[in-house]
């Protein structure tokens, strides 16, 4: 099949993978998506999880000072660390809580990369891709709502809490396109009417931009001018739904928010648990200020304390609600920190180790897979490429790693770019 | 003047007056700078305060007018007004260009079956026009006053009162601040960058209309402290990675990505990683966190001091750094040699070994002794016989223009890079070295030419196919013409809404501060360093019983227990951060009484006193936010109006977006940006009030905001909405309000043809 498609002239060939993308786009079944030929996609072998929080720590999160400590070393630096729940495993003393929630965590410290810049980094966690300026490709979260659809029709199939970089829907039709919510104590702003405007006149403005538009409709029907009119629709069916309560973190008695800590992040993480309770299947919550070329250690305590805060809360949190078998948790960057001390107190970019988090359904917890040396310079064990993280979330998600999607421009791209998953990290 | 009715003649006719001025002009004379030796130069080029000379080898370079005599700088005056930059191109030869240039597109429309489209109207191209140059959509009275005039070269002339609008610099601003990555809050390792003196520098040189091969030059060369040349900023925007700084100075000035080879040899095109590093080899050298001498020495004396207490070694350098990081932050060019990585894999060369500057492009380099390193590879990057230089910057500026470039993306060429018109880029490269680099001369002939008098295609264009002009592309409104098209119907005369500089205080207060800072001898510094490392000392043991604490709590699984030592931790690091910084505002007052108090006693004056903006009566009752997205800190803060509208974030190049999203819709259906716009005192409100018929009225709401007359069909509907309402004498009543939100949310007013 394959190589009849190659071998078609272009416009059959365009004719086929418009056809197949247009019967894709229809797709919002629960649960494994239809290959293209028709065939079942392979999917992983246990139960998935239904939804991902995607912690992202923009910058490149230093991996010495948080998940792969090398206390009383030269390139340990001042840091010290504390046991966990886990036999052997030690954090760096940043993360007191999240040490005795080891018990449902996977570290991953045997990363690698081959991007030691901040934006090509970011771009190839997200995607698996390096950037190239000729396509955007689509992140974890477009590629969920493309793959298996999306649980909730009138929320977002996936969110970014927090600002930062973002590749949008890729090459995939805008409908798959993340929302973007700069601040979660702010929830979605504008979605609701202004207080003196009425329910009639609200609709009677969109009727009147619709008879003016029409013309102009008419004469430019173009991708771009269409998709304007699908965010419209969009916006208002959100407007009008009973899920809009779920960006209100207000809603949430005191002891709870207090628990996840008073900060952007923190209340990021909780909104994103409030979101996936509404099925919303992926959201990514961002925390920068990780790129510590000075001054690392009072960052990485200030930051540390936060995350450690706010992830163990997660877990704790779905834990009581039922819902850790059934969400997966990921923290993420995009490369490490260089194990040598610089002089200005600081650590500089470091593709050739560094660590990730991976934690919740699907995931045998309690271990730290990979190593790296006495330094922490390089890995000695298990080495974990981008593509294999990317494959290991995505089979832990039950999505294809093996199936082949299709640009407009007859591309073809995977959704981890053929990275192994690592079956020892998944239950 | 008949016979040179034909348009060949007439072009060589132009070209010998133009060669016979410059000639005219150009006689060799020993030119004196204040310090150095005399040289034999002749006078090109003259751009406010800059000179460009040649010497008798050929070789151009340009130079402040303040380094040379008096006798120099007099001649320079006398004859600078004659050379070909300062001479306006007359509307003829303009013409003549643009129709060259339309001659060269129409050649590749039989070919690929293209029909060129209608002429766009007096509405359309009205609104278009004052979008493209100025950034924000034309008034009613600019509308009115255009669309009511018979004059047959109106549009000519409308181009040229745009190109010297004040809304070019900021339109042109914007434009540069993406592709420079522009930040006003830029901070390196915690220290000010200065990002707002650099931002100035670059509006300076745009208010100036600085040739485009100079301003690169003095990008590239600039060399000191922020506050003596705030062009440093183009280093110190990416320090600590000088690697990426040469892919990125490549991508932007030569349109090509190398960034790839960085790693390894590339995997597509055919540049090795030698070649990259011998290349990045020209600034490598430049440093951007600085190491005064005296700062340098005090490190060593404390290293000696210190005598194995790492601790108190710590604690030192920290204060030495905090105390002084005014004097760590420039750009200073040293000779600190750069080597191949570790792990250099390739047999071309050995891992770790130096590499020495080498060929630029593979073409083979002249050093010279009067020149550093990086004044070579500037003059050759910025020579204008440097295609590639010439050709990325035409393309750059014909696809602001048209829509789409010659060749796509501007910033990625490789050896398959389509150039789908060969004749005219060529001719465009001739133009541009025609025009010296005069960027609104070459912006000029385009804006005239026919293509871009037709009508927008309103067929799509698919994203990596050649795209052959049958008129401009559509395209949605920036963020930034979004933001700015809508506060010109609120506030009157919002061009001129400037904010008032304050970096010029600020920053020549961080020039006395450093000055002084350089004076000090290494045993003053250590001194003052052992002040406040000193107070770090009587923290250190509470910290450590504290970690113990911690590490307690956490076998214990003690939720609470570990809230409140983390709380006592943090209250311990303020109370720590607290005393230091006494500390230090103490020595410094020692340091320099008058300098430290009264900055921030200005500091403080400035805050608190009223600015031009808040006193004119025109924006009475305005909040101080409203001005355009130039004069806002770049990028804007997260959420704000520009950054939701795809503003790009200023942290990698031109990654601006104009997608639609939920959250914009919201914003323009419920947000509250109409709040001002439907004030009794908008500028839009207060023409509304002047009319007195409700046609009248709804004319006016089209013209603002649509550039046109509504039909008959919409004013019907219009009046329909308009009179559900009563009149109401004060103001406007809702039914104006829904039909002005309405508009607003139509793709008519958010897409430019």
């Amino acid at each position: 099949m394959k190589e009849l498609l190659l071998k078609a002239d272009d416009v059959s060939r365009r004719q086929f993978i418009n056809s197949a993308a247009q019967t894709l786009l229809g797709v919002t079944v629960w649960g494994h998506a239809q290959g293209l030929q028709g065939q079942e996609a392979p999917a992983s072998s246990g139960p998935s999880a239904k939804s991902c929080i995607y912690l992202y720590m923009s910058g490149g999160m230093t991996h010495l000072d948080t998940f792969d400590p090398k206390p009383g070393t030269d390139q340990g630096g001042p840091i010290g660390a504390i046991r966990t729940k886990a036999d052997d495993v030690f954090l760096s003393e940043f993360f007191p809580r999240l040490a005795y929630r080891m018990d449902n965590v996977a570290l991953v410290r045997s990363l690698k990369t081959n991007q030691g810049a901040h934006e090509q980094g970011n771009y190839y966690m997200h995607t698996s891709y390096a950037p190239r300026n000729t396509i955007r490709h689509p992140a974890l979260g477009p590629w969920m709502t493309m793959l298996s659809g999306r649980y909730n029709r009138t929320l977002p199939g996936s969110v970014i809490i927090g600002g930062g970089r973002s590749s949008g829907a890729g090459f995939f039709p805008p409908q798959h396109m993340p929302l973007l919510l700069g601040n979660a104590r702010e929830g979605l702003k504008n979605s609701k009417r202004p207080g003196d405007v009425t329910e009639k006149e609200f609709d009677r403005r969109l009727r009147l931009a619709e008879a003016v538009d029409k013309e102009f409709v008419t004469s430019y029907n173009q991708k771009k001018v269409n998709a304007y009119s699908d965010m419209y629709r969009d916006a208002v069916k959100l407007m009008t739904s009973e899920d809009l309560k779920a960006f209100d973190i207000n809603q949430e008695p005191t002891d709870v928010r207090e628990a996840y800590g008073d900060n952007g992040f923190g209340q990021g993480v909780l909104l994103a648990r409030r979101l996936v309770e509404n099925n919303v299947r992926f959201v990514e919550v961002q925390l920068g200020g990780w790129d510590n070329h000075t001054n690392i250690f009072t960052s990485v305590a200030d930051r540390g304390a936060t995350v450690d805060r706010a992830l163990s809360a997660l877990i704790g949190d779905l834990q009581q609600r039922g819902l850790l078998d059934e969400t997966l948790i990921v923290l993420a960057t995009e490369f490490g920190r260089t194990p040598r001390i610089n002089q200005n107190e600081g650590r500089d970019h470091y593709p050739r180790a560094f660590s990730g988090l991976i934690a919740g359904g699907g995931i045998k917890g309690g271990q730290a897979y990979g190593k790296t040396d006495e330094s922490g310079s390089r890995v000695t064990e298990n080495p974990v490429l981008v593509p294999d993280f990317n494959a290991t979330i995505a089979t832990a998600l039950g999505l294809p790693v093996g199936h082949t999607l299709y640009s407009p421009s007859g591309r073809p791209f995977k959704v981890a770019n053929n990275g192994e998953p690592v079956m020892d990290i998944l239950a | 003047m008949l016979f040179l009715s034909k348009p060949s003649l007439r072009f060589q006719f132009c070209t010998l007056t133009l060669f016979a001025a410059l000639f005219a002009n150009l006689q060799a004379r020993t030119f004196t700078p204040i310090r150095g030796v005399a040289f034999e130069a002749e006078l090109l080029r003259v751009n406010t305060g800059y000179v460009e000379l040649k010497a008798p080898n050929g070789a151009t370079k340009w130079f402040d007018v303040k380094i040379l005599s008096e006798a120099d700088q007099r001649y320079i005056r006398e004859h600078g007004s004659n050379l070909l930059s300062m001479q306006k191109m007359p509307m003829s030869e303009v013409v003549f260009n643009a129709n060259q240039i339309d001659r060269f597109i129409q050649g590749e429309f039989r070919q690929h079956r293209i029909q060129q489209n209608p002429p766009a109207t007096d509405e359309q191209f009205i609104r278009r026009v004052y979008l493209d140059i100025i950034g924000r959509i034309p008034s009613y009275g600019e509308v009115t006053s255009f669309l009511s005039s018979k004059d047959t070269g109106k549009r000519r002339k409308v181009i040229d009162e745009l190109l010297k609008h004040p809304g070019y610099v900021s339109h042109n601003y914007n434009f540069w601040a993406d592709i420079l990555r522009l930040k006003s809050n830029h901070r390196i390792g915690g220290v000010n960058a200065e990002g707002g003196a650099y931002i100035e520098w670059v509006k300076q040189a745009l208010r100036e209309n600085r040739p485009y091969d100079l301003f690169v030059q003095q990008l590239l060369t600039a060399n000191g402290y922020p506050w003596d040349n705030p062009a440093v900023g183009y280093y110190i925007r990416d320090s600590g990675t000088p690697l990426d700084n040469m892919s990125n100075t490549i991508q932007v000035f030569l349109g090509t990505q190398l960034v790839c080879a960085q790693c390894h040899n590339h995997p597509f095109e055919d540049w090795t990683q030698k070649e990259y590093y011998q290349m990045a080899a020209y600034t490598y050298g430049v440093e951007t966190r600085l190491r005064p001498d005296n700062l340098e020495m005090a490190r060593k004396l404390v290293r000696k001091a210190s005598s194995g207490n790492r601790e108190r070694e710590r604690s030192m350098s920290r204060a030495i750094r905090d105390l002084f990081e005014v004097i760590t932050v420039g750009a200073n060019e040293t000779k600190k040699p750069l080597k191949l990585p570790h792990d250099y894999k390739y047999e071309d060369a050995k891992p770790k070994a130096t590499i020495t500057p080498g060929p630029l492009f593979r073409q083979e380099v002249e050093f010279s002794k009067d020149e550093t390193a990086r004044e070579t590879y500037v003059r050759w990057m910025t020579n204008p016989e440097n295609d590639l230089f010439v050709k990325v910057i035409a393309n750059r500026i014909w696809k602001k223009v048209m829509g789409h470039g010659i060749f796509e993306p501007v910033d990625d060429l490789k050896k398959d890079s389509v150039i789908s018109h060969p004749q005219l880029m060529a001719f465009l490269m001739k133009l541009m070295r025609d025009v010296d680099f005069d960027l609104k001369q070459f912006e000029r002939i385009l804006y005239n030419t026919p293509t871009y008098h037709r009508q927008v295609s309103t067929v799509d264009h698919v994203k990596g196919e050649p795209y052959y002009f049958a008129g401009p592309l559509l395209r949605r409104m920036t963020a930034e013409q979004l933001w700015d098209s809508m506060l010109s119907m609120t506030i009157e005369d919002s061009d001129q809404r400037i904010l008032r500089d304050r970096e010029e205080i600020r920053i020549d207060k961080k020039k006395q501060q450093a000055d002084y800072m350089l004076a000090l001898k290494p045993e003053q510094i250590v001194s003052l360093a052992s002040q406040i490392a000193d107070i770090e000392s009587e923290f250190a043991d509470k910290r450590m019983d504290l970690r113990k604490q911690l590490a307690k709590a956490s076998s214990a699984e003690d939720d609470k227990a570990i809230d409140r030592i983390e709380k006592e931790r943090r209250q311990l690091e303020g109370q720590a951060r607290r005393k230091v910084r006494a500390a230090q505002s103490s020595v410094q007052k020692g340091m320099m009484e008058d300098v430290a108090m009264s900055m921030s006693m200005e500091e403080r004056e400035l805050a608190n006193r009223k600015t031009e903006v808040e006193l004119d009566p025109r924006w009475k009752g305005f909040p101080k936010t409203l001005v355009r997205a130039a004069e806002l800190p770049s990028p804007a803060p997260n959420g704000h109006f520009l950054r939701m509208f795809g503003q790009s974030d200023r942290d990698t190049i031109q990654n601006a977006s104009v997608q639609p999203t939920v959250p914009q819709a919201l914003a323009l259906l419920n947000g509250p940006m109409f709040k001002e716009l439907v004030k009794p005192n908008s500028v839009l409100i207060k023409h509304l009030l002047t009319k007195e018929t409700t046609e009248e009225k709804l004319d006016v709401i089209f013209l603002t905001l649509l550039s046109r007359l509504p039909s008959i069909a919409e004013k019907n509907l219009m009046l329909q909405e308009i009179n559900r309402y009563d009149n109401d004498p004060k103001g406007l009543s809702n039914g104006y309000k829904n039909v002005i939100v309405a508009l607003m949310n139509t793709r008519q007013y958010a897409f430019v043809r």
